[in-house]
């Protein structure tokens, strides 16, 4: 029973994980853009309008990858907010590298 | 009961005519049921409010018995899309062990002798035949029970146009599946049910031969 619901975790996050990857390219590059005028707005604009941006980008010019996700059961709604929270933490991570 | 059964579907874009207005349309496991239309009549978007992307302007949709909102949520429906989905920069064996959860299964589609060939090679490089058959494996892995598919046969070699209908035929004693294309002999040739999308309502056609008073111009099918 364990190892089932580990399963099931592990497959839910790769969904997500394989959503976020196709995000980041694009977030980065409007981050790095938008916090030219100051390093301190990185993580900010990382975490909210630079992702928020991207999956607006994303969603437009590619619309048929959302075929993918609901055909293994995910919504766009549920897609974001996966996503979010990875790119929270992994803002979070990268976070004391810009104090160094 | 195991059905997807979807009754009063209308459907109209804004400030245009009324695309659908009542369609009642339902498919069991074990049943291929072909959707005829001519373009333009609303048999994507027929689909596309089976699958519960598209929001109908009235009707309803059972799954199972139970009604339901959005049927891909539940992940017993599956839609393969009239275009590629797949993301171009990945390769096949990256897209065949994301979307498939299961080992064996993913050890069957991989020794596919026609994916085989090209496993390592980037969605993009496949020809257009490739990638639908490919995407339609994927969605054969799946768990689900009905599919939902969008001109399957549509820029597809012979030969994958004959693996794809015994595909099809191999999975339909365990699934449902409402196929629409315009290569209708392909559909035909694995259909045990025809359905014809016209006027905005579904007509139910008993064989060949009345597609020929309604589709199909006279003679079609003498020999």
């Amino acid at each position: 029973m364990y190892s089932f619901i580990l399963e099931l975790q592990i497959q839910i996050m790769k969904v997500y994980w394989f959503y976020y990857k196709q995000i980041l390219p694009v977030n980065v590059a409007l981050t790095t853009a938008f916090s030219m005028m100051s390093i301190d707005l990185f993580y900010w604009v990382f975490v909210s309008f630079g992702f928020f941006l991207s999956v607006w980008l994303y969603s437009f010019f590619y619309k048929k990858a959302r075929y993918i996700y609901c055909n293994l059961g995910y919504s766009q709604l549920r897609l974001v907010f996966g996503s979010f929270l990875i790119n929270t933490v992994v803002g979070a991570v990268f976070l004391p590298l810009l104090w160094i | 009961m195991k059905e997807l059964y979807a009754d009063s579907i209308a459907f109209s874009y804004r400030n245009q005519y009324s695309l659908l207005s009542g369609v009642f349309i339902n498919c069991k496991p074990g049943e291929v049921v072909a959707l005829l239309g001519r373009n333009g009549c609303g048999k994507s978007t027929l689909l596309k409010i089976l699958f519960g992307i598209q929001k109908p302007k009235n009707g309803l949709i059972r799954l199972d018995g139970k009604r339901i909102r959005y049927p891909y949520l539940s992940k017993e429906v599956c839609y393969l899309p009239q275009h590629r989905f797949l993301p171009t920069s990945k390769t096949v064996v990256q897209m065949i062990s994301f979307m498939l959860k299961d080992g064996d299964e993913k050890e069957q589609i991989m020794s596919d002798p026609i994916l085989q060939k090209v496993l390592s090679q980037k969605i993009a490089d496949l020809s257009l035949g490739e990638q639908r058959y490919l995407e339609l494996l994927l969605l054969l892995g799946q768990k689900a029970t009905y599919y939902l598919l969008d001109e399957p046969f549509s820029g597809v070699a012979p030969y994958l146009k004959e693996r794809i209908q015994q595909l099809i035929l191999r999975y339909s004693h365990t699934k449902g599946f409402v196929i629409s294309d315009h290569h209708y002999n392909s559909v035909l040739d694995i259909s045990n049910r025809i359905l014809l999308l016209q006027n905005g309502g579904c007509r139910q056609i008993e064989n060949k031969r009345d597609l020929e008073s309604f589709y199909v111009p006279e003679g079609t099918f003498d020999d």
